[in-house]
């Protein structure tokens, strides 16, 4: 299928949006790109639905400026920004059938009959509903209420659609479905996508790039692949993907920068000295049963299992040490036994191995609403 | 075996929830339905077997007019209601829910009035030396020209039938979801178009609750036309009072109070068809209306 639409560039400038003292969203700046696919990732009350009612001009910023190719959209009404959009809970008309809702915003941008009707069939046939044109919200399920909704949003071609945590009321197996329908969609298609939601899978599954919030901040903008190898502090890797972090210190020494947590010590490519914390994801960690497996001067951290559970393609072990702790995988079917209680070590490639500079304030991935 | 037994426990669980309904009909079949049988039969028996309390119904200028100024008066009274119960609802389903307790609070106080506290209060203001016409008299203004219109009646009409009106369309313009109309608005619809093509169809059906309930109701009420309204302007139920007790025409009593039912159910009826060509359901809706 060719691209019917050209996706349009969206820029926030430095947006801002508080209310009283307490600031919702702060200093939010992002560029996207026409055709791309951006979420905004993060807990409840992180500011990622702010940003995006913003946009949608649902609310106001308190300052910064909004762009769609260029054109600063911060005081345009609503109607006349030329978005769609896909609400959580899919807000579809219940007084009206299938083909009505989609019909709607055509009819609202003056689309005349022959042209709304051919456009709500190819909406209706992209979504896989054309069966159920004439049925209302109510007599559908969940999984086809959010089609309808993907359709009407699509229906007029909007350069800019934005999708507010669209799968969050549906079960596992229908949210992956509707994902990779969603990707199809955009992807033939070329509209511009916006996209917040707070599971990071759903993120990481369907995005060019990830915006991560917390505490109404932009933790990081990058694609998946660079949050998940390389995240710019703490939440950010906690908040994507599982990892291990152990605290420490660095300290600079005539050979090179060297970690220090409790007894162990190992080099470590750092650009500073103090407080630090080491992340390590899953898959770069080995569980070794004693120290006499590793060289010296590789990393050596002891640690006992708390937790195995066994996934299918892998098996989960928490595992807890002096400063630290988290989740390390071990392939099914060449995984030593490893029982919960296991006094074990752990060690890994160097090279894998991320140093975040500990941050003042604590940095949790629970919800503050 | 165990299915069998399941079966006659669920009988017999639904024979026990029927027979909870038992004392509530019995109280409806002697206090309602054998009244109401009684005065229809009186209208064709009193003061003879036949229809002539029928025929002076459909003849007598004075019941005719009687009728149709019953009909007029309940109208334009829903209508009233329903036109300054809308906007006041819309901003108690809208607003904070603080502001929305003190709206409620301020349409249900005459609710939380004794109905004996407010007749006596309707009595004081306007019985002939009452407070109004010593108002008025103290202006100068002669005592009678304020009580025996059709207005009056009306304005004392509307206060009462308020919270009928307002409370069904609050229930249902709670349920409506508030981002309907932003979602109309994000797909270009301007605000007005949103609230005019969204959200009004949607709280319809409390309209039609309120007004059906307003309408009924209106059509029955007594004390307000008889201290309010005049003699000679009479509505229904003052001329069926008029008739059973000062003039002890039970036969013509009874043929008014049938067509206050048949009034009744004809608007139940018209409502019902408007409310099919509009998709709405009523029903589910009355009944969760008070």
């Amino acid at each position: 299928m060719t691209h019917r639409t050209t996706g349009a560039a969206l820029a926030l400038e430095s947006i801002t949006k508080r209310y009283g003292s307490v600031t919702a969203a702060g200093d939010i700046t992002i560029d996207v790109e026409p055709g791309e696919f951006v979420s905004l990732l993060g807990p409840s009350g992180s500011g990622k639905t702010t940003t995006l009612n913003m946009i949608a001009g649902f609310d106001e910023p308190t300052s910064g400026r909004i762009r769609i190719n260029g054109s600063d959209i911060t005081d345009i009404p609503i109607h006349k920004r030329n978005i769609g959009m896909v609400f959580q809970g899919y807000a579809l008309f219940p007084h009206m059938t299938v083909e009505k809702n989609v019909e709607y915003p055509l009819k609202q941008h003056g689309f005349d009959k022959q042209a709304r009707e051919a456009a709500v069939a190819r909406a209706l046939e992209t979504v896989d509903l054309t069966q159920y044109r004439t049925r209302t919200p109510a007599q559908l399920s969940g999984g086809q209420r959010q089609r309808v909704a993907l359709a009407r949003a699509i229906a007029y071609d909007p350069p800019l659609l934005l999708m507010d945590e669209p799968l969050s009321a549906l079960d596992k197996a229908l949210r992956e479905g509707l994902q990779s329908e969603i990707r199809r969609i955009h992807r033939e298609l070329g509209t511009t996508v916006i996209y917040v939601t707070h599971d990071q899978d759903e993120a990481l599954a369907l995005s060019d790039r990830i915006v991560v919030f917390n505490h109404g901040r932009i933790q990081q903008i990058g694609s998946p692949a660079e949050l998940y190898s390389d995240p710019a502090n703490d939440f950010v890797s906690r908040f994507l993907g599982e990892s291990i972090h152990i605290a420490g210190q660095v300290e600079r020494t005539d050979s090179g920068s060297v970690f220090t947590s409790g007894q162990t010590a190992f080099p470590v490519e750092a650009d500073y000295t103090g407080s630090a914390e080491l992340m390590i994801r899953p898959e770069s960690v080995t569980i070794v049963p004693d120290a006499a497996a590793v060289g010296p001067g590789q990393p050596l951290v002891p640690a006992r299992v708390t937790d195995t559970v066994f996934v299918g393609h892998s098996v989960k072990h928490s595992v807890e040490a002096e400063h630290g702790g988290g989740v390390v995988r071990t392939s099914s079917h060449k995984a030593p036994t490893i029982d919960i209680g296991d006094e074990v070590f752990l060690t890994w490639d160097p090279e894998d191995v991320r140093v975040l500079e500990t941050t003042a304030a604590t940095v949790t991935t629970e919800g503050e609403q | 075996m165990t299915t069998e037994k399941e079966v006659v426990v669920s009988t017999s669980a639904n024979s026990k929830t029927y027979s909870l309904a038992w004392p509530a009909m019995a109280l409806i079949a002697l206090a309602f339905i054998l009244p109401v049988g009684i005065i229809i039969a009186r209208s064709f028996t009193d003061p003879q077997l036949g229809v002539q309390n029928f025929e002076w119904m459909m003849t007598n200028e004075t019941a005719q007019g009687v009728i149709v100024r019953t009909v007029y008066t309940a109208l334009l009274a829903t209508l009233i209601t329903a036109v300054l119960a809308y906007p006041y609802a819309y901003l108690m389903a809208t607003t904070t829910p603080l502001v929305r307790g003190i709206l409620m609070v301020v349409v249900l106080l005459p609710f939380w009035t004794s109905m004996m506290v407010r007749a006596f209060a309707w009595i004081i203001i306007l019985q002939r030396n009452g407070l109004l016409n010593s108002a008025l008299d103290a202006v100068g203004l002669p005592a009678v020209s304020i009580l025996g219109t059709n207005t009056a009646v009306l304005i004392g009409m509307c206060q009462v039938l308020m919270p009928f009106m307002v409370l069904p369309m609050v229930s249902v313009m709670l349920g409506i979801d508030m981002k309907l109309p932003l979602a109309a608005q994000i797909m270009g619809a301007p605000k007005w178009r949103a609230f005019l093509s969204v959200y009004f169809p949607l709280s319809l059906p409390g309209v039609f609750a309120g007004s059906l309930i307003v309408f009924i109701l209106s059509l029955g009420f007594y004390i307000t036309p008889a201290l309010l309204g005049s003699p000679r302007e009479q509505l229904v139920p003052n001329a069926l009072f008029t008739q059973v007790i000062e003039l002890l025409a039970w036969g013509r009593g009874g043929a008014l109070a049938v067509a206050l039912l048949l009034l009744v159910g004809a608007v139940f009826l018209l409502l019902f068809l408007i409310a099919r060509v509009f998709g709405v359901r009523i029903g589910k809706v009355g009944g969760m209306g008070l």
